[in-house]
Parts: structure tokens; sequence; C-alpha cells
């Protein structure tokens, strides 16, 4: 009688267990319901450019705000990544670093630009160069300058970073940069815009570039041809490298997507986006 | 006589569950027929499961290894032996044509010196807190080092990587290289700190709780009279434990460097981040600056350069070092198989 | 007769150089021997020490107290061990023989809630002086255990092993010699000097209790601890083993802890009888059988508990 005694009670509780179960998700499933009364509700996954995601996520975080019944994640593995994401359906909306190109385009990808932001060249803070040349850092990079000397800093190595060739700022930077020749075997390839800002604050040689969001104080942005990278000069077109930032669809936006892009290009969705970005059009 | 008695009122009670022998007989035939039915379901769905997974494993390898075959069969032999990884993956991103060029030497010396490194490493370190573990240390120091060594095993490789990067890397860029070093080898390669040795140290933090919990339950699970005859023998303790325990522990030992090895070919991530962003071959030829030159793992190339995999040749490119990576670990598994069956036949037969 | 032996002395110094077993072979029995005179003399020696009880004491034991963190195991143990006898520890189970024959090589040692008191002497040297070297005290008092353990290794190997790590840079030819000698000595030779490459392992039980019994004679002990080494053999294998103490006994002191009454009658001079950790008794076997001085005795002897 015993053992059966156990089992029995055994079996009671996984019933017990079964029923509370039953009840909670029950509960549950009300709440959500009553919740979903509000306007705008649901879900929006947002993938794509790693320098799009900071704009992104503070663009989402406003919108969660205002509207309570809507969730957005948001991830940044890279403008390709996003795109690819885009065209197997897995996501309705990525962020972009450059243009789309016409085979994307022709696959029936919509970009919106949404804000415009500074591509700066950033240096260790200990570093005594103020200012580069496009065409220097161009050289850097193809491996022609080697030495902070040759720019006007100490007798050292020029380590230079990059993004992976297949980033939208890499193809923003060869193009612009490096005219699509090659960079240097010897310029390292790191992940995102923050393992390349660690490695400048880590190694005093270093030279990266970085989306103007990334920038801060641990490490030096320098001068572009003569021009400092700082809000002023950016907002006011001075700064030579400026490029637009995308979000992108496939077909026409629908739905909370269509929402929520409508709301990113009014003025209340581009004042989230002046704090740290450019707004998409210019004055 | 009390004590007979109260025997008997226990048997008494411990027979009380079981029915009587005429049960034997009373349960209907339908009862029986249902017990063999479910017998057979569990049977059957436990025949399922194995099949599902193995035939996953298979097809995982012909997808794996289809998907692969266009490169493997444009580039031939030089995709094992050729150099250049970077800068075929610049051009097939890049190029208005398609390229199919690829050499991931590199990728697989990297993964090999990584790996190497670390398990030399782990094996030195490992045994000799394996054994610190299973023999001499007194249970309060044991306990906690125990809990630590299991605490390090559940911790993720991102975590590895990021204090790798915080840690380990500028530790050796400020004590290894200096600006006169970094200097003469710019053109060579960027000498930073992440580098071949730091991936071999975070490789081996990453590896060594694997392979001390199973050291240490090999050379424990020694029976005990083996340390006992050999220290009858006048034999000192620490000789008992390198002479006896240890070569009996040898097939746990085995085992523990298999699973350490095959974890650390496999490891993408924490690899990526301190060990260089590079495909480079480090070159003995410069002495210890050797360990000095970055590399790039199998594993972590697929990570790195995941976005470009839109562009079909890199994608099939990626997949050649995912087949690698796959045969390797298959290989791993069988060695495994081999030394155990080898070490049975040796010593254990009969 | 009392031997002069190097390895006596090197108990007070541990840092005197190991000598090789063939040496201190050669030192205890005065000269070489063939194998073949060694056995005659075995015999003989047999004979002389029945008739001769006033053997010189090897072993004392003195007011032993001893505890596991169960409580007290042994109690006031008092016991004499002469040179070149056959000492029977028997009892029931759980008495404290085997506790006690692990405390005479420090094999008790091993474990943690081991404690100790009184004093046990070996030549006049207390063995638990912290002085000790236990290597070289182990190699003087050998041990076999209950349950054959032979190391997963090669016969050869299995005896050579000891011997090897008294000896590193012993010469092959020389190691074989021990190996055969003991393994004769052992009277496994005959059975298995076709298979010396063989795993130990793979022998049967009683041949691999009489591997252990050549490990142990490889590096030429002079007191042999047999703790029930026939408790899991057959009959067959047990005469074999009881035949082979007998032999051994003109030149090796010899103390064994047996179930088994019958056996310890057959094969010692002397008994000890163990009661819940208590030595009740100790005799000349054969006085011991017929008279015992206690009651408890005379009972367990009876076969009235046990």
């Amino acid at each position: 009688m015993l053992f059966t005694g156990i089992s029995l009670s055994k079996k009671r509780l996984v019933v017990l267990a079964i029923i509370a179960g039953l009840v909670l998700s029950a509960a549950a499933f009300l709440t959500t319901n009553q919740a979903h009364a509000a306007k705008l509700s649901g879900e929006l996954h947002i993938s794509g450019s790693n320098t799009v995601f900071p704009l992104s996520h503070a663009l989402a975080k406003e919108f969660m705000k205002r509207n309570k019944n809507v969730k957005i994640t948001v991830t940044g593995p890279g403008t390709n990544v996003g795109i690819q994401d885009l065209l197997a359906g897995k996501v309705p909306l990525a962020g972009a670093s450059r243009p789309l190109k016409p085979e994307e385009k022709a696959q029936g990808l919509k970009a919106y630009v949404i804000a415009r932001e500074a591509l700066v060249i950033v240096v260790h803070p200990k570093n005594k160069v103020k200012g580069l040349t496009m065409e220097q850092v161009m050289n850097i990079y193809l491996g022609k300058i080697t030495n902070w000397k040759d720019v006007g800093g100490a007798d050292a190595p020029i380590m230079a970073y990059s993004r992976p060739p297949a980033s939208g700022t890499f193809d923003y930077f060869n193009e612009l940069f490096l005219k699509k020749q090659p960079q240097a075997p010897t310029v390292k390839m790191l992940e995102t815009h923050g393992l390349n800002r660690e490695a400048v604050v880590k190694n005093p040689n270093a030279i990266a570039y970085l989306a103007f969001a990334y920038v801060n104080k641990k490490v030096k942005p320098v001068a572009l041809n003569g021009v400092v990278p700082n809000k002023k000069t950016i907002e006011k077109g001075q700064y030579p490298v400026i490029r637009p930032l995308f979000h992108v669809t496939k077909g026409e936006p629908t739905g909370l997507t269509k929402e929520f892009l409508k709301w990113v290009l009014s003025p209340a969705g581009q004042n989230v986006v002046k704090k740290e970005y450019l707004p998409a059009k210019k004055k | 006589m009390e004590n007979t008695n109260r025997k008997s009122v226990e048997i008494k009670k411990i027979r009380g569950v079981l029915p009587s022998s005429e049960a034997l007989f009373s349960s209907t035939k339908s009862q029986a027929r249902w017990y063999r039915i479910q017998e057979k379901i569990i049977e059957n769905m436990l025949l399922l499961a194995t099949i599902i997974s193995s035939t996953a494993i298979f097809f995982i390898i012909l997808f794996v290894a289809k998907e692969a075959l266009s490169s493997l069969k444009h580039n031939g032999l030089a995709f094992f032996i050729a150099g250049g990884w970077d800068q075929h993956i610049q051009e097939a991103w890049f190029s208005e044509t398609p390229k199919w060029d690829f050499g991931a030497l590199p990728l697989i010396l990297g993964t090999f010196l990584t790996t190497g490194g670390a398990l030399l490493l782990t094996f030195v370190l490992g045994t000799g807190c394996a054994i610190f573990l299973a023999e001499l240390a007194p249970d309060a120091i044991r306990r906690p080092v125990e809990a630590m060594v299991r605490l390090l095993a559940g911790i993720p490789s991102v975590i590895f990587g990021l204090i790798g990067l915080m840690v380990v890397v500028p530790f050796i860029m400020d004590n290894f290289i200096s600006n006169e070093l970094a200097l003469k080898f710019i053109a060579v390669a960027p000498l930073d700190g992440q580098s071949l040795l730091a991936g071999v140290i975070v490789l081996t933090f990453m590896v060594l709780p694997f392979y001390v919990t199973v050291a240490t339950d090999a050379i424990r699970a020694v029976p005990k009279p083996y340390k006992e005859a050999s220290l009858a023998l006048g034999v000192t303790q620490w000789r008992s434990v390198t002479k006896v325990l240890i070569p009996v522990a040898i097939p746990g030992i085995v085992t523990g460097m298999i699973l350490a090895s095959a974890r650390a070919v496999g490891e993408a991530i924490a690899l990526s981040m301190v060990s260089g962003g590079m495909a480079f071959i480090p070159d003995p030829s410069h002495g210890l600056v050797f360990f000095l030159e970055p590399v790039r793992v199998m594993a972590s190339a697929i990570i790195d350069n995941k976005e470009a995999m839109s562009v079909k040749a890199i994608e099939s490119a990626l997949f050649g070092v995912g087949t690698i990576l796959l045969f390797i670990s298959i290989l791993l598994s069988l060695t495994a198989r081999l030394v155990f069956s080898w070490y049975q036949k040796q010593v254990m037969a009969k | 007769m009392i031997l002069k032996d190097p390895a006596k002395d090197s108990i007070k110094d541990p840092f005197v150089p190991l000598t090789i077993p063939g040496a201190l072979e050669k030192n205890r029995n005065g000269d070489q021997k063939s194998l073949l005179g060694n056995q005659k003399n075995l015999l003989k020696g047999e004979k002389a020490s029945l008739k001769n009880q006033e053997n010189s004491l090897r072993m004392e034991v003195k007011n032993l107290d001893a505890w596991y963190s169960s409580g007290q195991v042994l109690e006031r143990i008092n016991l004499p061990i002469f040179e070149n006898e056959i000492l029977a520890l028997i009892g029931p189970s759980g008495c404290g023989k085997s506790t006690f024959l692990r405390c005479l090589n420090r094999l008790n040692d091993l474990i943690k809630s081991f404690r100790l008191q009184g004093q046990i002497k070996l030549d006049d040297f207390d063995i638990y002086d912290p002085g000790i070297d236990l290597a070289i005290l182990r190699r003087k008092v050998g041990m076999v255990f209950q349950h054959p353990n032979p190391f997963p290794m090669s016969i050869f190997d299995n005896v050579a092993f000891g011997v090897r790590e008294i000896n590193r840079r012993i010469k092959r030819t020389e190691l074989a010699e021990i190996v055969e000698e003991s393994l004769r000595q052992a009277s496994l030779w005959d059975e298995v000097k076709d298979k010396l490459n063989v795993s130990g392992l793979s022998l049967s039980g009683g041949q691999q209790q009489r591997l252990c019994i050549a490990r142990a004679l490889a590096v030429r002990p002079e007191i042999i601890m047999l703790d029930e080494p026939c408790s899991s053999l057959d009959p067959v294998s047990t005469a074999h083993i009881e035949e082979l103490l007998l032999m051994l006994r003109a030149d090796y002191t010899i103390i064994i802890v047996t179930h088994n009454l019958a056996q310890a009658r057959r094969i010692s001079h002397r008994m000890a009888f163990f009661l819940s950790g208590r030595l009740i008794e100790h005799g000349n076997t054969a006085e011991m059988s017929i008279r015992p001085q206690c009651e408890e005795t005379e009972n367990y002897l009876c076969g009235r508990f046990g």
C-alpha cells in the first residue's frame, strides 16, 4: 500500500500542476487580450546595419513609450545580414548604412532615408596627430603610410582597424576613402563599431573609422581635411564625410511597420534623430 | 526471541506491499497484453529517437558538404594549402564577376596552432590540477576549487572573449611588444596584443574546466587498491600517482583531452575577439614573435565573414571551412573510440 | 640469528642511498645462492624454526590505541612479532585485525580521520617517528591485500614495478632475474613464463594473488603481511598459497590475517585473537588451540560465534 500511495500522490501532483498551468496561461491570455484594446499594438523586429542600430534602438524606445502595447526589438548584425533577413521574410524592417544595390532594388526592396550621419576617423587620445587628409587616410589603409611620424605624429607604427568587407560602413568607407582599392592585408577587420572603438582605446597606435554616434571620450576624432568633426560642423555640413542612413522594407510597408516608419519621418521622430544624428532632410 | 519477532513483523510489512502469489494468475490477459503493447511503444519510441538523431547528423554533413562542393571543386587542393583568405573575401565581395578563388590554409593552421597550444597548456595545467584535486587537496581547499572549476565551465564564451580583450590582450601588448618591435613588424602584421598567444591563453581557460572535471573523475575512479598496492611496495605518493594512477586513468584523461579539443576547435567568438582578426600565418622564422602574430581560426572565419554570405562564392567557401571543421570533429570522436578500444585491448583484455 | 642489514640502518637516516634489491638479497643471505639451493635452505629453515620458538624479536607493538572518525577501533594492543615466524591474526570480522595490520606499514596514514596512540617498533625504531622514511618502512614491511590487485600492466611489469622504482637505472638482465626469481618464489613462474607480456589482469584469481605475492617479494621485504589473502580464492588456489607461505617462512617474517581457523592452525606458529578492537589472547598456535586461556577465545575457536 505504501508504494501505491506514493505513486497516487505523484499523479495528483502532476494533475495539479497541469491545472495550475492552464489557469495561469488562461489568465495571461485574458490580460494580454485586454491590453490589446489600445490603438496600436503588436511586435516589430528590426534587423540590419550595425551603424543604424543605436538610432533604431533610440527610435524604438521612444515609439514604445508613446505606444505602450507595441514591442520593438532591434538587432544590428550588419547591413547585409539585415537585407538577407528582409528578403527571407524574417523581418519587416532593416537598417542600412549604404544605398541599395540595383539588384536589391530589383527584388522589391525600398529604402527610406531616416537620418544622415558623419563617419569619423578616430585615434587614441594620447596621439599627437590632430588632423589628416582623406588622401593620408587612404594611404594608411592601403599600407603606404605605416609610421605616425609620416603624418606628424610620434615614431610609432600605425595600426589600422577596419570593418569586415561586407559591412555597409566598409562599403561606404571603401568607396569614399579608398576609391575601391583593396585595403592592405595588414589592416585588421573587426566585427563591430564597438570592437573598433575598444581597439583604439586599448592601443595608442591605433586608427579606426567610426559612426559619429559611437564616438566617446576615450577616443579622439581627428580633423578631416582640416574640419574637426563635432555637432556643429556636421550639422552645418562642413564635415566632408556625411552619409545617409536608411530603413529598408520589402515592398510597401504595412501595419505596424508603416506606422513606425511614418512616425520616424514625422517631426516627432526626427526630433529623436536630431539628438545624435542629422535629420533626414538637409535644411 | 524478541528479536526474531520483530524481524517477522518487518517482513510482513514489506510483503504487504506485494499482492499474494495468486495474483500472478488473476491478472487478466488483456492487462498482460496492454503491458506488452506499452513496452513495444516505448521500444519503438526510443528507436525512432535514435533514427531521427542519427539521420539528422547525416543530413547536416550532407547539407554542409553539398554547399561546399562548388568551392572545393573550383579550388581543389589549393583550398587547403593556399593562403590569402582575407584578400579573397574582399575580391569576391567587390568583384563584378564571381570570383571563386579561396585558400583556407591560414584558417586551418590558425585552428591547429591555437588548439594545439591550448591543449598543451591544458594538459600540463589541467593534469596537475586534477591530481591535486583528486589526490592531495584537503576538503577545505578541494570543495571551493571544484566549485570554481565547474563555474568556469558554465561561463559563456563571449565573456571569455571580453575578459581576454580587456585583460590578456593589453597585458601582452604592454609586456611583450615594444614600440620598436611593432614598428619593425608593421609591414608584416600589426602586433597589438591580439595574437596567437592571447588566443591560446583564452582558449586554455575555456577548455581547462572540461578537462579538469573529466580527468579528476578519471583519477578518482581508479580503484583504491592500485594506489595502496603501490604505496605498500614502498613507492612514494607522487610516484604512485604518476606511475599507477595516471596510467590507469588514461582513458578518462584522453577522453578529457578529446572533449577539450572538440570544444577548442569549434570555438569562434572568443577567438575572433582576442586572436587577431586577420587570416595571417605566423612565421616561425620570426622567433618568439611567432606567438605575438595574429591568427584567425576556421570557426571565427565563418562568424567574421557571415555578412558576406550573400555572395555565392563566399558562401560556398565558408561552407568549405565548415566541412573541414565537421570532419575534424568526426575524426576526433573516432580517435576517441580508437584510443579507448586500443587501451582496452592493451591493458584490460583477458 | 640476528641479521646485519644495511637497509635496517637506513631507517635511521632517510637520505641513505637506496641499495638495489639484488645487493640487499646478497647481504641478507650472506652469500649468493642459486635459486634451488635457496629453496632447499627454505625447507631446512622451516624445520629449524618450527623447533626453535625463541626467535629474536622483530617488531613490537606497545599500548596501541587507534581511532577512526567512527570511534575507537583498537584498544591497548600489546603484541610481539618474532623473526621468521608465521603469525596468524584471527577473530570475527570487524574486530580490528586489518586495521592493526595497516598500522604496521602505516597504510592507515591514507585515511584522514585516522588517529593512533602507542608505539610500534621495528628493530627498536619507532615507525611512527616523524623522521621515518615511509618508503623504506614499506619496503621492509611488504603487504598483500585481501582481493588480488595486480596493476593493469603486463605480468613482467607488475613484478618489476617496485624494483624499477627503487633503482631506476637497473639493468634489464638484472631486472629479468629478479622478476623470474620472485615469480618462482611465488610458484607462478611455470604458469606464466611464456606470457610475461600479457596483462596481469588476464590471470585467474589464484594466479593474480600469487602475482601480487611475487610483486611484494620482488622488492625483498623482511616482513610480509597478508590481509586475508585467500578469502576470494577457490580451495585449490588457497592450498597453493598456503604451500607457498610455508616455503617462504624460513626467509621472511609473515603476518597473516585470516578468517579461516583451519588455515591458521595449518600454517601458523603463533596466533593472536582479536575481538572488538582488543587483543584477547596470543600464543603458540598448538597450545592456544588446545588450551585457550580466555573464555572468548575458546568460544570462538569452538565456533560458538564469529
